[in-house]
């Protein structure tokens, strides 16, 4: 079992270096900042950031429209690529889990942050009419925090049981509960059995799941009559722009976490080259729903659209606009059709501006709507005709973020990011086929 | 000895001028003592009650002059989230009259004891495009009868009643603002910060217990607020008061199901008042059914250009007199 | 020495002034009292004073609610005190009248004043309300499928008809009546007046509350008959608040809402449920 050892080595949780340590005391320190900014914002009442009457949705729902797109990659990398037999995907699963599961959590987090009465949260529940879409959302975030939970933890079981013998004798209370997480794990046919069930089932589930999870996510704009929200499109729309966030931000911690664990071998250009097609997949794919979104009101112009789509391609939203489409989706998009942008280094940088792309996208999508309601904005302060967020609004917004980059790194420390039992199985399986051959 | 007399006489008379004024004002002093001791009032000693007028201004009046009374029951008991059984408000604006004189503004702020940047009544200045005349238009919250602020609320804290009123419970409310996102009119304000509202001892206040139906009584931090066709007037068979605050006769109020709406002066078949002056309501195609409804701007009474006087584009609501 | 004393005096003077008004008794000045009686009769029912007491302070007119008045029938010499009312918090009060126990002079005219005998800071003032009895009659009639109001109005206690008087036929609703007569509807030499009630009006299944009135005559006050006939229209309920709808409080949801969800959660969660159980499963080996 050298073989296996060697992976536990390579792939096994390792303390921390100097560079870890000081990642996680940064992030700590954005939280706490944030966790301060939020007292104040509950001890003053939302007056602290900037929204008001009319730009009354601001940067926390931009935020929490993000966090749930970016869990979509839970059900996009594990589980289709799973059904559709890409068996390349291997490293990643983990990382795409860890990744879904910080993201829902923080959708969660996020949504009560914008809520200005947190005081009356049972009344979600022991009130909750069905037919609001935010009762909709109340419901479809914590099954999806589950069932991704179970998709982290189902795979996860041998190699707890690894875990547990390798650290047996070093440090025998994490082996305690490592073993305590491994359910008894003895690798019995069994319980291969049942694991595979399990995971098979989640598998199906997820992704029925993470798509209705999408589309209450973009329900909670289109039930509205706003202009630039009340849009037929919005659902699809949403979905693939959850394609586009997930695995854009996977590609990004994946470099992260293959350099900073040397996983080169594990993780390889092969690896990034099929990510980076599929990257370029999710981006046209959402490029084709802009068209839809944008260029087409543009062919009626009726009034109100055409306030919409000028504010965005000429207006006060234009920088961010044309930013977000061409910067964010329309060059990278081209550069991964080519061999050469889908080198590692390169989607580095390419998967970070489809990241912020896809953050700075939903601001516009939440705000310039807002600020063109269909009666005049007047009688209220000048200032109430325009948002941009407060010092409030930004330190919870980093914090949120920091959060979430903290759950991941948490749980990257402690847990193998890429299954081991599995790699090793199939390892073992090529060098059967190899050794069959003549 | 002249000397001596006229110094005894003048040290006489100042001593007597003295104890004359003493006396005098010790005697005032103990008449005043008196009188607080047997004032009958609830107020504390020699204290003014505030009252407020019909009109919404406050004055002082001695508290001795007056008795609290209990207020007057409703005659009919229901449920205050079913609403007056048999009943359906509608409201009408004319608009041929209105010139921003924003009385009625005033007095819903008044009566609601509206603290923020943001009115729930507001009177906008209209212009649909260029080459069409310019108008005011009185705006509030429409009472829809399929109401989307309504419809997206998750936890019941907007509700529509049977009489068509749609109104808020501020207890319930979790501050998500999902209805003013939902409401096509912009007539929702957001208490974004603890109201500064001053309820001053007043025949209001006297008896009030906060319900739904008397909105911002108190406002709540962290809530949403509007227009709510005042059920506490109507209660007393009183109409809501940005229409009798109106010197225009702008704003008619009524019960659809009587087919009568009335402006304090003119009392009027609702039905025969759309017919006759081609009653409209905003937003139609939405589908949204509000009862509010517009008469057109035509035969004005008055003339748009007399209400810019009054038109303040970033303020809807007077600051509190410090 | 001089000018101490003159500034004594002086200072003296001074007090003496300042507290006069306060020696004189009176903190401030006195406000104006107004009141206003009206003689309200309606026919099978109650006649009384509709009162109402106002005053002017601070160049505003302000209700005085609270304040006790007195109404006396005055005859000839006498003054016969019939009782008293306080006004209530807007200044109003209503003073329950029968006719039998008050006395008229010889032209049948009842004399009654209200009147309030002030206070520190309000004056005293009085009204005197002079009416005569009348009766108005009023009957629903209906010819050629047209429904009329036809009401008689005489004097209560010489029987003569009334002529040249304008009565009011109109629909009781909520904050207004809805006036169905003309503006000027003067009763004939039989002292009757005929006004036809339009089609179409609704009322609470269908009934409606009709006042024929004679309204603030100089002799004879307000005079009131009400009837009530089903005239009207039903009312048609629009409202929605008994269906499942969108808008509908949360026992009202929809069926497909709920059977959708329904499904979707019990579904799902089962699911769940049985992964869960799947680990205990694994568990147990």
């Amino acid at each position: 079992m050298a073989a296996i050892e060697s992976l536990i080595k390579d792939l096994g949780p390792k303390k921390f270096d100097l560079r870890g340590k000081v990642w996680t005391v940064l992030l700590i320190a954005v939280v706490v900042a944030g966790i301060i900014a939020y007292i104040d914002q509950l001890i003053q009442g939302q007056k602290v950031t900037n929204m008001r009457d009319y730009a009354l949705w601001g940067i926390y729902i931009s935020n929490f429209v993000f966090f749930v797109a970016t869990s979509f990659v839970g059900s996009v990398t594990v589980a289709i690529l799973r059904l559709t037999n890409n068996s390349w995907r291997t490293p990643f699963v983990r990382i795409a889990e860890i990744i879904a599961v910080a993201s829902i959590i923080m959708a969660g987090i996020t949504i009560m942050i914008d809520m200005a009465r947190p005081d009356r949260l049972i009344n979600l529940f022991v009130h909750a009419r069905l037919q609001s879409p935010i009762t909709w959302d109340v419901i479809i975030i914590p099954t999806y925090i589950v069932i991704s939970l179970l998709l982290l933890y189902f795979p996860l079981l041998p190699d707890f049981a690894l875990l547990k013998k390798h650290f047996a004798l070093s440090k025998p209370k994490l082996s305690k509960i490592y073993g305590r997480l491994s359910l008894n794990w003895s690798g019995s046919p069994v319980q291969k059995m049942l694991q595979s069930r399990g995971i098979q089932i989640i598998c199906i589930l997820i992704i029925p799941i993470g798509i209705i999870l999408q589309t209450i996510d973009a329900w909670l704009f289109s039930t509205t009559y706003r202009v630039g929200w009340d849009s037929t499109n919005f659902a699809p729309y949403f979905i693939s722009g959850a394609f586009v966030a997930g695995v854009s931000s996977l590609v990004a911690v994946i470099y992260v976490v293959r350099k900073v664990k040397k996983l080169e071998n594990y993780i390889t250009n092969f690896h990034f080259d099929k990510m980076g097609r599929f990257l370029a997949l999710a981006c046209f794919i959402y490029i084709y729903f802009n068209i839809n979104e944008y260029l087409i009101p543009a062919f009626t112009s009726k009034k109100a659209e055409a306030v919409h789509l000028e504010t965005l391609f000429r207006g006060d939203y234009a920088f961010p606009f044309w930013f977000v489409t061409i910067v964010g989706l329309l060059i990278p998009a081209v550069i991964l059709l080519f061999k050469a942008g889908r080198k590692p280094k390169t989607m580095l940088v390419l998967s970070l501006l489809v990241v912020l792309g896809s953050w700075w996208k939903r601001y516009i999508i939440v705000t310039p709507t807002l600020l063109h309601p269909f009666y005049p904005i007047q009688g209220v302060p000048e200032s109430w005709r325009t948002y941009f967020p407060s010092l409030h609004e930004w330190l919870i917004t980093g914090a949120t973020l920091a959060m979430a980059l903290l759950i991941i790194t948490f749980l990257v420390r402690h847990l193998p990011v890429i299954p081991i039992q599995r790699t090793a199985d199939e390892q073992m399986q090529q060098d059967e086929l190899k050794t069959t051959e003549p | 000895m002249e000397d001596s007399s006229k110094k005894s006489r003048r040290t006489f008379l100042n001593k007597g001028v003295k104890a004359t004024l003493l006396t005098a004002l010790g005697s005032l002093g103990l008449a005043k003592v008196a009188s607080k001791i047997n004032a009958n009032s609830s107020g504390s000693l020699g204290d003014t009650i505030e009252l407020m007028t019909t009109d919404g201004t406050l004055i002082q009046i001695d508290s001795t002059e007056v008795e609290t009374i209990p207020e007057p029951t409703k005659t009919i008991e229901y449920d205050v989230r079913e609403g007056m059984p048999n009943r359906k408000f509608v409201m009408v604006v004319d608009l041929a009259k209105c010139k921003n004189a924003l009385k009625c503004q005033q007095s819903c702020n008044k009566h609601h004891y509206i603290t923020g940047e943001n009115a729930w009544l507001k009177v906008y200045e209209m212009q649909e495009t260029q080459d069409t005349a310019p108008y005011w238009m009185p705006s509030m919250c429409m009472h829809c009868d399929k109401p989307a602020c309504v419809t997206v609320c998750p936890v019941d804290a907007t509700f529509k009643r049977r009489d068509g009123l749609v109104l808020i419970d501020n207890d319930r409310c979790i501050g998500c603002r999902f209805c003013m996102a939902a409401c096509p009119y912009s007539t929702r304000v957001f208490n974004w910060s603890e109201p500064k509202q001053e309820f001053t001892l007043n025949m209001d206040m006297i008896n009030h217990h906060p319900s739904p139906e008397h909105g911002g009584m108190p406002s709540q931090i962290g809530t949403v607020d509007k227009c709510d066709f005042c059920p506490h007037q109507i209660t007393k068979n009183e109409l809501p008061h940005c229409v009798t605050a109106c010197p225009n006769g702008v704003f008619y109020f009524g019960d659809k199901y009587e087919d009568t709406v009335t402006n304090g002066e003119e009392t009027l078949r609702f039905s025969q008042l759309l017919k006759d002056k081609s009653g409209y309501r905003m937003l139609e195609g939405l589908g949204t059914e509000p009862n509010v409804y517009y008469l057109p701007p035509t035969d004005r009474l008055v003339e748009f250009e007399d209400g810019l006087e009054f038109y303040n584009e970033f303020q809807s609501v007077e600051s509190p007199k410090k | 020495m001089k000018i101490s004393r003159y500034i004594q005096s002086a200072l003296v003077i001074a007090f003496l002034v300042a507290g006069m008004p306060s020696l004189l008794g009176q903190s401030q000045e006195k406000h104006r009292v107004r009141l206003k009686a009206d003689y309200i009769k309606h026919m099978d029912a109650r006649s009384y004073l509709d009162i109402k007491a106002s005053a002017r302070i601070n160049k505003q007119t302000t209700d005085i609610g609270g304040i006790e008045l007195l109404v006396v029938n005055e005859i000839d010499d006498e003054e016969i005190e019939l009782g008293t009312l306080t006004t209530d918090q807007k200044g109003e009060g209503v003073f329950a009248l029968d006719l039998n126990g008050l006395k008229a002079d010889s032209l049948n005219t009842y004399s009654l004043s209200v009147s309030f005998k002030g206070t520190d800071s309000l004056r005293r003032a009085s009204r005197t309300v002079q009416f005569k009895d009348a009766a108005l009659v009023a009957n629903l009639v209906t010819r050629d499928s047209v429904h009329y109001i036809e009401a008689v109005l005489k004097d209560a206690v010489t029987d003569s008809l009334l002529v040249e008087q304008n009565v009011k036929v109109q629909v009781q609703r909520l904050f207004a009546p809805l006036v169905l007569s003309e503006e000027i509807n003067l009763t004939d030499e039989a002292g009757t007046i005929l006004v036809a009630i339009p089609e179409g009006i609704p009322g609470v299944n269908s009934k409606l509350t009709i006042e024929t009135v004679l309204e603030d005559s100089d002799d004879y006050g307000t005079v009131k008959a009400i009837l009530d006939a089903a005239v009207g229209v039903p009312i048609v309920d629009e409202s929605t608040f008994d269906e499942r709808t969108l808008w509908a409080p949360r026992n009202k949801t929809p069926i497909f809402i709920l059977l959708f969800t329904g499904l979707l959660v019990v579904g799902t969660w089962g699911t769940i449920l049985y992964l869960i159980r799947i680990l205990t499963k694994i568990a147990k080996h």
